[in-house]
């Protein structure tokens, strides 16, 4: 056992589902708003935007209702910032050095958790821009009229341009950051186990690999030929001990 | 808090051709969707009385003119400020230049409360002196549209006199006779875009409704004929009058080629030239907006001028009409002329409250009349307040349409709330009227 499980099946689906739709939610409404086709294609771009916006809400509340730890345990390693967190901008991990040749920082990564500084950040800007989306869409669509032209001015511009800036964020950051992490990619991407080898989680995320993973022994096992083979130990979670 | 800017535009020849549901003559096309800043949001469609807004979300959206009532209920309510009016100012600042003319200024009641928002004060400081000052400022004569109104209570009250005694009262006296098809209930006629409203979707109902002109058209008259003969001694002719209105429907109202009754009547009494082309009792409209363009085009500032007296007798009006403006205020005023004449008594007290004001967009109330030709026993009049068409007014015309209709007399506000909220009126960018079908506020005069 050389592998642990970083993305659950339900983050997998959450994360996955959001990310479709969010595309899909994201060109429509572009489109749409910047007026690149015509009346009849804008109608019917929209009649997708809003049912995407359907299949983007529920899987959002399904998430958080149906696998409440997961979303604690995303939320608590997002939230939860350390000396190592903050010391992780002073070469904004290494990437500008790897990707740029922009010498910026020491050379080492201060040890990251679950998710590195940068990714924190990402992603609770993303959590929050999910959230404000479904509201205010959502209100825009069912509830003009409770809201006074003010109110609804605000939140069509927050929107309409929330939802721009994060995608411009998430199409230029967050994918090709993610496409280069490859371990981690396949994790939440493929189809099958969210798993990534110990060797990477140990590199990429010490902190996490220090903190919440435990290494047990094995102990009065067999092996698949109904040997004894009780060398070497498995991951587990500290919480699940 | 400041008000939004409304764009206009200025009319076009297309204006005046008719067509479709106009005819030659009629305003058409009064508020149109710039398509370049309509993002589509689809507010607007909900708020159009007529349906005439197509589009769908997202998708930029235009009005039909053949269906639009050009209440702007639209225009108020568009957050985007995407929906423009068409203006008359250029016309009418050219008629103030020229010594030629002179220029009256006819004055709705609910101008005066918002004007003062324009120039950044609260709503209603603006005091009618201060107000009356301005407008002469700028160049102006004044006919207050409130004794105008005063004028279209007399005759609506009495009107709806008529109605009772030959309905109700079996009265069928040869100059009664004309009721015979005017049925109750009575619906007043002071709000064009309500009357519009009725000959496009409801002729059935068009019997029903007041035959009393509105307070504008009244005026416009009166100017040219009385005011102008007995009070002024100038030729009608040289006479240019204006709305100033809180609606941008009067725009079209003043429109109406069968609004020329002072040109058949000067004609009549040989008061005109043979050759004289037919004139509009009133030749222009201008919005609350409008104005308010006109005194920073002019460089007045309301709220700065000194206040006068009245001058002439055309500046002065009754409490009567100044509730006009208030979404059951035209009701309450003529049931005041009609409980006298009936009763042959002043009403207990003059407020009669229950129709007043804006809570709902249907206020219902009775009004027991003791009638004088029974012997003073009581009869229970049922009254309805409609504000805004949108919503509310269907099931109503509905009831009338079978024959099932409870009430007597039917007051019709397009607006929500009556014309303190009319589409010519400063444009709140917190959109006040837009929560107004949920929560409705109430808006006093
Ligand atoms: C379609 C292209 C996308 C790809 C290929 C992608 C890829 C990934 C990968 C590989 C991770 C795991 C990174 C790690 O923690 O090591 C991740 C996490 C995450 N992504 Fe994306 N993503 C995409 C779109 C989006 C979009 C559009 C959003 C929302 C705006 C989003 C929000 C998130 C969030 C909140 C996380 C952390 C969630 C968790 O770990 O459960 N992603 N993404
Ligand atoms: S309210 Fe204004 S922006 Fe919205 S659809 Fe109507 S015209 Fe367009
Ligand atoms: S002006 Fe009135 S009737 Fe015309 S489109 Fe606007 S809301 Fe509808
Ligand atoms: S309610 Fe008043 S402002 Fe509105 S359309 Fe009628 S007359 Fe004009």
């Amino acid at each position: 056992m050389d592998k642990v499980l970083k993305f659950s099946v339900t983050e997998k689906i959450f994360h996955n589902v959001n990310a479709v739709s969010w595309y899909v939610l994201a060109i429509t409404g572009i489109i749409v708003y910047f007026n690149l086709a015509g009346s009849e294609t804008k109608n019917f771009l929209m009649q997708i935007h809003i049912w995407a916006g359907v299949v983007f809400t529920f899987n959002f509340l399904a998430f958080i209702f149906l696998a409440p730890h997961r979303f604690y345990i995303l939320m608590k390693n997002l939230l939860e910032w350390d000396k190592d967190t903050f010391a992780w901008f002073k070469n904004l991990g290494g990437y500008p050095r790897r990707f740029f040749k922009i010498n910026i920082g020491p050379e080492e990564v201060a040890p990251q958790g679950k998710f590195n500084a940068g990714q924190k950040l990402t992603y609770l800007f993303f959590i929050f821009m999910i959230i404000a989306l479904i509201v205010t869409g959502w209100f825009l669509y069912f509830a003009k009229h409770s809201m006074g032209k003010g109110l609804f001015l605000m939140f069509f511009y927050l929107h309409v341009w929330g939802s721009i800036i994060t995608t411009l964020i998430a199409t230029f950051g967050h994918i090709p950051l993610s496409i280069a992490n490859k371990e981690d990619l396949l994790a939440m991407w493929r189809i099958g186990p969210g798993t990534v080898s110990l060797k990477w989680a140990k590199h990429h995320n010490p902190k996490w690999f220090q903190n919440d993973v435990i290494m047990r022994p094995l102990q009065n096992c067999r092996d698949q030929y109904g040997k004894h083979n009780c060398k070497g130990s498995v991951p587990i979670f500290r919480n699940e001990k | 808090m400041g008000v939004q800017k409304i764009a206009t535009f200025s009319p076009s020849e297309k204006t005046f051709t008719g067509g479709g549901t106009f005819l030659p003559g009629e305003v058409k096309g009064i508020i149109r969707i710039n398509p370049n800043k309509c993002v589509g949001c689809d507010t607007c469609r909900h708020h159009c009385p007529a349906g005439a807004i197509k589009g769908s979300l997202g998708v930029t959206h235009h009005i039909e003119e053949d269906l639009c009532l050009s209440c702007g209920q639209c225009l108020v309510n568009c957050p985007f400020g995407a929906i423009e009016q068409m203006s008359f100012l250029d016309e009418v600042l050219s008629r103030l230049k020229d010594p030629d003319y002179t220029v009256v200024a006819i004055i709705a009641p609910a101008v005066r409360v918002a004007l003062a928002e324009e120039f950044g004060a609260p709503p209603g400081t603006l005091t009618v002196h201060r107000m009356h000052a301005a407008f002469k400022k700028a160049g102006f004569r004044i006919y207050e549209n409130n004794l105008a109104a005063d004028q279209t209570i007399m005759e609506e009250g009495y009107e709806f006199i008529a109605k009772v005694k030959y309905w109700l009262l079996g009265d069928k006296t040869p100059e009664l006779e004309k009721f015979a098809e005017h049925p109750l209930p009575h619906f007043t006629s002071c709000c064009p875009a309500w009357i519009r409203y009725a000959e496009l979707y409801w002729p059935d109902i068009l019997p029903h409704i007041s035959g009393a002109k509105s307070p504008q058209q009244m005026a416009g008259a009166t100017v040219k004929t009385w005011v102008a003969l007995r009070l002024w001694n100038i030729d009608p002719r040289k006479i240019y009058t204006v709305g100033i209105m809180p609606c941008t429907a009067k725009i079209y109202e003043a429109s109406r080629p069968e609004f020329k009754s002072a040109f058949y009547w000067l004609k009549e009494k040989g008061h005109l030239p043979e050759d004289t082309p037919p004139f509009p009792d009133v030749d222009a409209v201008l919005t609350t907006r409008d104005a308010a363009e006109l005194f920073r085009c002019l460089n007045i500032n309301p709220l700065n001028v000194s206040p006068e007296k009245e001058t002439d007798i055309t500046e002065v009006y009754t409490g009567g009409a100044t509730i006009f403006g208030n979404s059951g205020g035209v009701t309450e005023a003529a049931l005041r002329t009609a409980y006298c004449v009936l009763s042959g008594q002043e009403p207990s007290s003059w407020n009669i409250e229950a129709v007043r004001g804006h809570t709902t967009g249907v206020r219902t109330a009775k009004l027991a009349i003791p009638l004088k030709p029974l012997g003073g026993k009581k009869a229970n009049f049922h009254i309805c307040v409609v504000n805004g068409v949108k919503n509310h007014l269907e099931p109503i015309l509905e009831d009338v349409v079978i024959g099932k209709s409870p009430f007597h007399f039917i007051e019709v506000m397009n607006c929500p709330g009556g014309c303190i909220n009319g589409g010519g009126q400063p444009v709140n960018p917190m959109g006040t009227s837009w929560i107004d079908p949920l929560l409705p506020l109430p808006l006093k005069a």
